[in-house]
C-alpha cells in the first residue's frame, strides 16, 4: 500500500536538512500536505497507482507530489470530490502519459504544491 | 445553434479570458442521464458549460499538435462528450476544479502513441422539450 506522506515527509526533510538554508518549515501547510496525501493515497487505491514521487523545487520551494497510474475515470461524486480536494490544495496539476523505459502506458498525474518553508527570522 | 454539430467559439487567447468566462459560468444541476429521443431541445446553460470547457482545453493545448473533438448524443442521447489526445495537460487548480464541477465523468488514459487521451462527459445538454 502506497504511503504518500511517508514519501513526501522524506523528501521534505531532506530538503530541509541537506538543501534549503535559512527557512522553516509552517506548520500550518505540513498539515495540509498530510491532509492532501490522505487523499492521494485513497485515489492511489481507486486507480491502481503504481507509484508515488515526490520532489521539491529548491528555487521556487513547491513540492511535486505525483501518482502513476494505468487510468484515471472520475464517475460519481465521492471520488471527483477527493480529486478536486486535492486539486484545491495544489497550485497546478499537470497531466501526461509516461514512456520511460519500463513504464509504458502509465498516467502520470502531478499535483505541485506551495512550499512548506518560510523565511526563518 | 445546431444540436447535431455544434459551433463553439475559438479557444481563448489568454489567461484571462479564461477567468473572466470562468466567473460568469452558471452551475446549475445537470440531472441524471438520459437516452430518451422524445422531441429535445438543447440546454443553453449547459452547452455553455461545455463550450467553456473545450475553449479552456484549447487554450491549455495552444502549442501543442492536439487534437480536441465534440461528440453529441454520446454515450447518451442526452450528452456530449469531449475528448481531447495530446502529450500534456497543464491546469491551474481552480481551471481543473471547475472541470471536475462541470463533467459528469472525466477519464484519463494513455494512447498507443504514447500520448495520452482525456475524456469529458456531460450529461443534460439535450432535454426533454416541455410544452405548455
Amino acid at each position: 500500500m502506497i504511503d504518500c506522506y511517508e514519501i513526501v515527509s522524506t523528501v521534505i526533510n531532506d530538503a530541509s536538512q541537506n538543501t534549503l538554508r535559512g527557512v522553516r518549515k509552517r506548520k500550518d501547510v505540513l498539515r495540509s500536505v498530510k491532509t492532501l496525501c490522505t487523499d492521494v493515497n485513497v485515489l492511489c487505491e481507486r486507480f491502481n497507482a503504481s507509484a508515488v514521487e515526490s520532489e521539491v523545487n529548491t528555487s521556487t520551494g513547491d513540492i511535486t507530489l505525483t501518482m502513476y497510474c494505468p487510468y484515471i475515470d472520475l464517475y460519481g461524486m465521492t471520488i471527483s470530490a477527493r480529486f478536486a480536494s486535492v486539486a484545491a490544495s495544489s497550485s497546478y496539476i499537470r497531466l501526461y502519459a509516461q514512456n520511460e523505459d519500463g513504464m509504458h502506458g502509465n498516467i502520470a498525474v502531478s499535483f505541485i504544491v506551495p512550499g512548506v518553508w518560510e523565511i526563518a527570522v | 445553434m445546431s444540436i447535431l454539430d455544434p459551433e463553439f467559439k475559438a479557444p481563448f487567447a489568454s489567461e484571462e479570458e479564461l477567468e473572466s468566462a470562468m466567473d460568469s459560468l452558471v452551475i446549475t444541476s445537470q440531472g441524471p442521464p438520459g437516452n430518451s429521443i422524445e422531441p429535445s431541445v438543447v440546454d443553453e446553460n449547459r452547452l455553455s458549460q461545455v463550450e467553456f470547457v473545450v475553449r479552456m482545453l484549447g487554450f491549455l493545448t495552444r502549442e501543442d499538435a492536439a487534437k480536441i473533438t465534440c461528440e453529441t448524443h454520446v454515450p447518451t442521447y442526452d450528452a456530449y462528450t469531449v475528448t481531447v489526445d495530446t502529450a500534456e495537460l497543464l491546469f491551474r487548480s481552480a481551471w481543473l476544479s471547475r472541470c471536475v464541477a462541470l463533467a459528469d465523468q472525466i477519464q484519463v488514459f494513455p494512447n498507443l502513441d504514447g500520448g495520452m487521451k482525456t475524456i469529458m462527459i456531460f450529461h443534460g445538454v439535450i432535454r426533454k422539450e416541455t410544452t405548455v
